[in-house]
């Protein structure tokens, strides 16, 4: 087997090294002060997408709209994983990683499981309020952890 | 591999490992940014801005991206995993096997949660570090400076084209511990041409 290797080094390696420039701690430092304005918009993003999933989990699919319906959960689930990430929203990002995992299982196993589906929605909904002590969030969290390890045997 | 770093991620492994007083200079890169969501596009180029990143392209397609790509100097591209249609495995997919002045170009792939259906897609794509979300500011600079520092060779098979997945002895960037529990083995290979062929 015929293997071309290309040994160049990166302009952005020769360009990071140049005089000048910023410290890591001033750098992030404004990058928080240039990314913390959007963090309203971020959550009026999260809340938006936590209403169509509302939604959509509450209007089951026919059996031939399961695919375009497990897809559409899943990308809900997605845009409120990358959009409360940056901003140190955890448990949320947490739980919205778990339904996609989940959305991603329902849809390799082709069988439609609406319950924790459910359960993941109203979950999200309840750490997006903010309203719950640590512990709480950390039991809202390992609650849904047991959901998806359920469903893992399956289609594993 | 995406599935490995993403779970050892969330675990703690390879978590950043900044000082605070290292000095770097972003302001002369042009970075390519590519993301399907609006929001998540202009909030990472926000972030760059905050690094000093003066030339930001900004796009949200893999199309729009491969459009500049064919006519622009890129020193980064930051893309999305995850996009409808052409999504950026493929993007990075076609740029390594392009023959564009920017094939080389480091990639650092953006996964929220990569589906099993696309895992060996994840893997293949030639990307040089995958970063799983939650994409923080410190954690973006973390990987950029990775990314930088990154001095593996490229490859290019009839299967495969991007930076050599083995690390053979140069193992993880400077201050990272390796995630294996044994060594890797540090094969002996003469890479010092500036470009070669080997059968």
């Amino acid at each position: 087997m015929s293997v071309n290797w290309v040994m160049r080094r990166s302009r952005l390696s020769k360009l990071v090294n140049q005089p000048g420039g910023v410290t890591v701690g001033k750098a992030l430092a404004e990058a928080a002060v240039h990314t913390e304005e959007f963090r309203a918009e971020a959550m009026t993003v999260v809340a938006a997408a936590l209403d169509e999933l509302d939604g959509v989990v509450g209007a089951p699919p026919s059996p031939d709209e399961v695919p375009a319906w497990l897809q559409r959960v899943y990308f809900l689930a997605t845009r409120i994983s990358d959009t409360a990430g940056p901003f140190g929203y955890e448990d949320l990002c947490a739980a919205a990683f778990s339904l996609c995992e989940l959305a991603d299982r329902q849809q390799r196993g082709r069988a439609l499981d609406l319950p924790p589906l459910k359960v993941h929605a109203a979950s999200l909904r309840l750490l997006l309020s903010g309203d719950q002590p640590p512990e709480a969030r950390k039991a809202v969290l390992a609650g849904l952890s047991q959901v998806v390890e359920r469903t893992r045997r399956p289609v594993d | 591999m995406a599935n490995t770093s993403e779970s050892a991620e969330r675990k703690g492994a390879g978590a950043p490992n900044l000082n605070p007083n290292t000095v770097f200079n972003l302001s002369k890169a042009t970075v390519m940014v590519v993301d399907d969501e609006p929001f998540s596009l202009r909030l990472t180029a926000q972030t760059l801005l905050g690094f000093g990143v003066v030339t930001r392209h900004q796009c949200g397609s893999a199309d729009d991206a491969t459009a500049l790509l064919k006519s622009h100097p890129v020193d980064l591209l930051i893309v999305d995993a995850e996009m409808p249609g052409k999504d950026g495995y493929d993007l990075v997919h076609w740029l390594r096997r392009s023959g564009l002045d920017n094939a080389w170009t480091p990639v650092l792939m953006i996964s929220g949660h990569t589906p099993v259906s696309k895992v060996a897609k994840a893997r293949d794509c030639g990307a040089n570090f995958i970063v799983a979300r939650p994409l923080t500011a410190t954690l973006l600079l973390d990987r950029i400076l990775w990314v930088a520092k990154d001095i593996r060779g490229m490859l290019e098979t009839k299967s495969y084209a991007g930076p050599d997945r083995r690390f053979r002895e140069l193992g993880p960037p400077e201050g990272v511990a390796e995630r294996r529990g044994d060594p890797m083995s540090r094969g002996k290979i003469n890479l010092s041409a500036e470009g070669g062929t080997t059968a």
